[in-house]
């Protein structure tokens, strides 16, 4: 490796290029969709990436040309520092009033989206639906019951948010922007439970489809990739491209849901994956996954991740308190406990 | 630059269709594949060709068919919002080339003639791939009758041949040059803009007779058929020709 490190920039940047060998989904598209075509086998360049800084910093690009961002992973610790989710969270019942976001700052669509759930839901409690059983159980076991509490309506907005913005902050502080010729979006199921038979029917409680909407003109403002991947079950294929279908008969059945699922173990659920194309008529879709610079737990696997640790004073340091109850507005958390636990080793 | 939330329209009207701020409106995207996956339970099930999967594939045929009288760039916002640059496609207006893969999809649904006018490339994979061992698979198999897998198959194919088959019909002109006995060579359905179908199911041995024959109709002088499967269309070089 030493003779390695020796060669000059140029005949290294070669050695990378020799490296980038076509992504999986060339050879894997017309595969039973699953979430394993979004993985790649041949690892060369990643584990040249986590060598040293210096090969990090050469593999990066070529690694980056082919990006992905998986939606259903857990939630980083840092999110609940975002003041919009907090408050969201804290203050169910209260009036909208997220303006002052400040240390944490977010963008202004953000805002607006989590104030107009936090609308829609404060609504839903107040006109007219808290009656006499309502009372009785109180205002959030009612909620829960009707399916309108905020914790299930805000569920996905802070993911979908937060994971682009990370990803877009990542892509930016090391200069990657313009190396990005194919994004792959996917996720396993997001909900456990059918809302509708019609998705969009459900969207006052099923906030995906703006979150997700906002997700591509956001993430299309930022990066321009000519190949745009999307791996999802059914059902959620249809929040993250907002169309309409029907999920009618016994697809349920076909498709049974599932609270976790071994992608290699069962055919539990079905997966379907859509391609898009703006300029090459080749398919040429799916990704790299991104290693960590230094491998620290099993959740944190992604280049993304890694941000967190080597900037660990990213967001306020000493790091901000976390109220327990904002953690709630984020779906599929780790226990508490769990958070207090240092993520750096 | 972020989006503003009040500029966000995405949620579908109705069933099927597809939001203006989709991200199929976000890009004229070209070319798009689906692959939708296995349908073999669905044949264990009663009257399962009754029954239509959860799929994206009314909602992009209804956008391509709805709206193919419009021009590419025109806004599927509304009139006043044309001339802003910003303002959303119209979904899959720019869509060329279509890949769909599944394995053994309902012929009623996996029946694209409608939007034949509109693709150039088209992409069938209907078999399971060939490194696939789902058909060894009993508990994948279920109680799917494989007969049926393809019977629908071959019925999905048949319907998307007709339209594409060579015909010899009348030349426009023959009447008005007055002499008869003109003829071009044409697809069976006009207005049909396919240029090249690609047929994957063609890999398997034991089907190539079956496809062979039910391709039959896809020859010369219209198609040619440079690889096994793949059927490119000389249209161009025979018409006017008055063969």
């Amino acid at each position: 490796m030493a003779a390695l490190d020796a060669l000059p920039e140029e005949l290294q940047l070669l050695i990378v290029d020799y490296l980038d060998t076509p992504s999986p989904s060339s050879q894997k598209i017309r595969q039973e969709p699953s979430l394993a075509l979004a993985s790649r086998d041949e690892r060369t360049l990643k584990h040249l990436s986590v060598v040293s800084k210096r090969w990090r910093r050469l593999a990066l690009p070529t690694l980056f040309k082919c990006a992905r961002l998986r939606l259903d992973t857990p939630p980083k610790l840092e999110w609940a520092a975002c003041n919009v989710c907090n408050k969201a969270a804290i203050s169910p019942g209260a009036a909208p009033n997220l303006q002052n976001v400040s240390p944490y700052e977010v963008d202004q669509y953000h805002v607006d989206m989590v104030s107009a759930a936090l609308a829609r839901c404060n609504g839903n409690l107040r006109a007219g639906r808290l009656d006499d059983e309502a009372q009785q159980m109180g205002e959030m076991a009612f909620a829960e019951k009707e399916r309108i509490q905020p914790s299930a309506a805000l569920a996905w907005i802070p993911r979908f948010y937060h994971a682009l913005r990370d990803f877009i902050e990542y892509l930016e502080e090391n200069d990657l922007v313009g190396v990005v010729e194919s994004f792959v979006l996917y996720t396993d199921q997001m909900l456990t439970e059918k809302l509708h038979r019609f998705p969009h029917e459900a969207a006052d409680r099923d906030w995906r489809f703006p979150a997700s909407a906002a997700f591509w003109a956001h993430l299309l403002s930022v990066i321009d990739p000519s190949v745009v991947t999307i791996l999802a079950p059914p059902t959620d294929l249809a929040c993250l491209t907002s169309c309409a279908i029907d999920t009618f008969g016994d697809w349920s059945v076909l498709f049974p849901l599932m609270p976790s699922w071994k992608p290699f173990l069962s055919e539990a659920r079905q997966l379907v994956s859509c391609h898009l194309h703006a300029r090459h008529l080749r398919v040429d879709a799916l990704s790299f996954e991104v290693e960590v610079l230094v491998q620290y737990t099993d959740t944190i696997s992604t280049g993304l991740s890694a941000r967190w640790i080597s900037t660990s004073s990213h967001y306020n340091d000493p790091r901000p308190a976390i109220n327990p109850q904002a953690l709630r507005c984020l779906p599929h958390m780790l226990p508490f406990a769990q958070y207090q636990q240092p993520i750096h080793q | 630059m972020p989006p503003t939330y009040a500029s966000l329209r995405a949620i579908p009207a109705t069933y099927p269709s597809i939001a203006p701020s989709s991200i199929l409106s976000l890009r004229p995207w070209t070319h798009l594949s689906l692959n939708e996956g296995s349908f073999l339970k669905a044949y264990g099930t009663y009257e399962f060709f009754e029954r239509g999967p959860p799929s994206l594939v009314y909602s992009i045929k209804d956008s391509i068919m709805r709206d193919l009288t419009l021009p590419p760039t025109a806004s599927i916002t509304n009139s006043t919002t044309t001339s802003n640059p910003n303002a959303p496609l119209r979904p899959l207006s720019a869509l060329t080339s279509l890949d769909y893969s599944a394995i053994f999809p309902f012929a009623n649904h996996a029946d694209f003639s409608p939007i034949l006018s509109q693709i150039t490339h088209l992409t069938l994979q209907l078999a399971p791939a060939p490194e696939s061992n789902i058909l060894n698979d009993r508990a994948r198999l279920g109680k799917a009758d494989l007969g049926d897998c393809w019977t629908e198959l071959l019925t999905t194919y048949h319907q998307l041949i007709e339209p594409l088959a060579s015909v010899r019909r009348p030349s426009p002109t023959a009447f008005e040059d007055g002499v008869l006995g003109d003829f071009v060579w044409d697809t069976s359905s006009h207005g049909v803009n396919v240029r090249t179908l690609v047929a994957l199911d063609f890999h398997i041995k034991a089907m190539q007779e079956d496809l062979d024959t039910m391709f039959m109709p896809l020859c010369l002088p219209v198609w040619v058929e440079p690889q096994t499967g793949v059927f490119t269309r000389m249209v161009q070089e025979w018409e006017g020709d008055g063969l």
